[in-house]
């Protein structure tokens, strides 16, 4: 049953006589609603795949002229335990003779689902299946990037928003990607946002000073050396950055509990959860979500495709 | 029943306010009226959650990112909870069976027990089902062997025998020790082959790279290794799933069993976890496996409504 489509100027309320239209809110829910498209076409993808095979056995068993049931048993046997088999698995892996049985279940019903993939992937190869079904594609989320910290050139075609945080493995790998994307491909704005997870006070820590960074024009020198020194990096660290900047301990503390800066770290932390973030790293290149765990190949094609759609 | 245990594992709800609804009006003097020729069933106003990681509700929504396991309580299926931290965070509202006891029951007597453990197995089954006796629960809810079916090699996977006498162990505890009138709600496992192909189409569709993270079984870093290991082939796979199926009917049997024989408890099973098709959205995504918050209260819905008191629908 495919979902009633609304144009982008349907007005679904009005408030005093003043209309609010799909299109004022598509772009505040769009990674939502992606989500439950996917869930969708998942659930329909699944049904299909099921309902092919299922059809493909039911094909075949009336070509033989047997039940189903019939077909299967006669596909898939059954074999006794292989007395040799058993003693080189358990021996390869030094198991304990007690657990024996388990290894000749192990073997035995692997070799009988071996049978039954075998069985089912012939059947497909030799018919002429289809799939029209097409995934979701990913909707462009507009970002809004002003006055966060960014580099590349203004007015680039390509611009990746970066959620990302100083305490996260991934994140640094993600980053050490960013780097190589910008040597490969100098016309591509990079912008910084921060992604806190609860209790992680060093990354509170790393996130204030990045902010006391900004406001000196040193923004990125503070987040390349914490990025480079990642898994080494200590409170310590901190406090000589810091020091770096002519900040003072005094005032680094004092910013780590300062309203402005709390308050502009939780609208971060909103900006992440209404695009569904779930967790460090993540891109938005030109507005489509990428997940920050995908290797450099990706983000480049990703990049690649909106360097040639730009053009 | 009036005094709450000191518990290592009870679980705050009392901070909760106006988020739930206090009703009493079902509160029939502490039983519910029942047709079954039995004592009379116990409200659940003291649930046990016995289980592992998904009762936990590991990863399911906030990651620390110095654990690979973080328990989010707060959004178990089985003893989640909504309060001011969750409200002020915004966090998921799981509607958890422990809420809807609340919303159904009344608060007077309630306790709400997270008995079980990230990383347990059906071996720890007696411990967790004794601790479920010591908190006087009137409702618990068994969700163990997904850490059976979830090994670092095949040959660990115990035979039906030993997972049904292991289960055994267990029920015995509760039959043996719970008040008079209680229930004990079995749910078969879900379907771990489904969350692995989730995290496949989370892979090809750029969400996460799941991939990545599985691979750390190969180090032993992330369990279950007889599903999610790279080296494993689909044959392997398919033997673990056969594996879960055969646990479940185990759970099943066990169930019909115990709710004919035992003529002080209530005993009730469900297929729906391994039935339900968990969707994208609905798995976490930290370590593509665990459900998320979203699939926590799928879980949650399906799971109430073919359940013992699946009637209470407030």
């Amino acid at each position: 049953m495919a979902a009633a489509t609304i144009s982008s100027t349907t007005a679904l309320a009005s408030v005093d006589g003043f209309k609010i239209a799909a299109e004022d809110i598509d772009a505040r829910i769009a990674m939502q609603v992606f989500r439950r498209q996917l869930d969708i076409y998942s659930l329909q993808r699944d049904e299909v795949r099921r309902l092919i095979d299922e059809r493909l056995v039911s094909a075949e068993a009336q070509k033989r002229g047997l039940s189903v049931e019939a077909l299967l048993a006669q596909e898939v046997k059954s074999k006794p335990v292989n007395t040799e088999e058993v003693d080189a698995y358990m021996k390869a892996r030094d198991i304990d003779a007690t657990r024996r049985p388990r290894v000749e279940l192990y073997l035995t019903e692997r070799a009988a689902q071996a049978q039954r993939l075998e069985f089912m992937e012939r059947l497909r190869s030799r018919a002429d299946i289809a799939m029209y079904l097409k995934a979701p594609q990913p909707p462009r989320v507009p970002v809004p990037i002003d006055g966060a910290p960014s580099r590349g050139p203004v007015g680039a075609p390509v611009v990746v928003a970066h959620f990302a945080s100083f305490t996260d493995r991934m994140s640094a790998t993600s980053t050490e990607n960013l780097h190589r994307l910008m040597k490969e491909f100098p016309q591509t704005r990079w912008v910084h946002f921060d992604f806190l997870q609860r209790g992680d006070e060093r990354a509170l820590a790393a996130v204030v000073l990045g902010r006391l960074a900004k406001e000196r024009g040193q923004f990125w020198t503070i987040h390349d050396a914490l990025m480079a020194e990642y898994g080494r990096w200590t409170l310590e660290t901190i406090e000589r950055l810091a020091a770096s900047m002519d900040v003072s301990a005094d005032e680094l503390a004092a910013a780590r509990h300062d309203p402005k800066y709390l308050k502009s770290i939780r609208v971060d932390a909103e900006r992440a959860r209404r695009f569904g973030v779930p967790a460090p790293p993540v891109y938005f290149i030109n507005g489509r979500f990428l997940s920050g765990t995908m290797g450099y190949a990706r983000l480049r094609s990703a990049v690649q495709e909106e360097l040639q759609a730009a053009q | 029943m009036g005094a709450r245990l000191s518990a290592a594992r009870e679980v705050h709800m009392y901070r909760s306010f106006s988020f739930i609804a206090l009703g009493a009006a079902f509160m029939l003097a502490g039983t519910i009226a029942h047709a079954q020729d039995k004592d009379p069933q116990l409200v659940p106003n003291r649930i046990s959650g016995v289980g592992d990681s998904i009762t936990e509700a590991i990863n399911a929504e906030e990651f620390n990112i110095f654990r690979i396991t973080n328990p989010n309580p707060w959004a178990s299926f089985s003893n989640g909870y909504y309060g001011f931290w969750e409200w002020l965070l915004g966090r998921t509202n799981v509607d958890s069976h422990n809420q809807r006891i609340s919303r159904n029951f009344g608060s007077r007597g309630r306790a709400n027990f997270l008995d079980g453990v990230s990383g347990a197995n059906s071996t720890d089954l007696a411990a967790q089902t004794a601790a479920s006796v010591d908190h006087s629960a009137t409702y618990v809810t068994m969700f163990m062997g997904h850490n059976d079916v979830c090994r670092d090699d095949f040959s660990d996977i115990p035979t039906d025998e030993e997972y049904e006498a292991n289960v055994r162990a267990g029920l015995e505890n509760l039959r043996n020790g719970l008040p008079d009138g209680a229930t004990i709600y079995i749910l078969g496992l879900v379907d771990i082959y489904k969350l692995y192909q989730l995290g496949e189409d989370l892979t090809s569709l750029g969400f996460i790279d799941c991939r990545l993270i599985w691979a750390t079984t190969l180090f032993n870093i992330y369990p279950c290794s007889t599903m999610l290991s790279p080296t494993n082939s689909e044959a392997d796979r398919q033997f673990t799933r056969s594996r879960n199926i055969a646990f479940n009917e185990i759970l099943e049997r066990l169930a019909n069993e115990y709710n004919a024989n035992d003529p002080n408890h209530y005993y009730a099973y469900t297929n729906e976890p391994f039935d339900y098709s968990f969707q994208p959205s609905e798995v976490s995504g930290f370590d593509c496996f665990h459900p998320s918050a979203e699939g926590q209260r799928a879980l949650s819905d399906v799971t109430w409504d073919a359940g013992p008191f699946r009637q209470f629908q407030r």
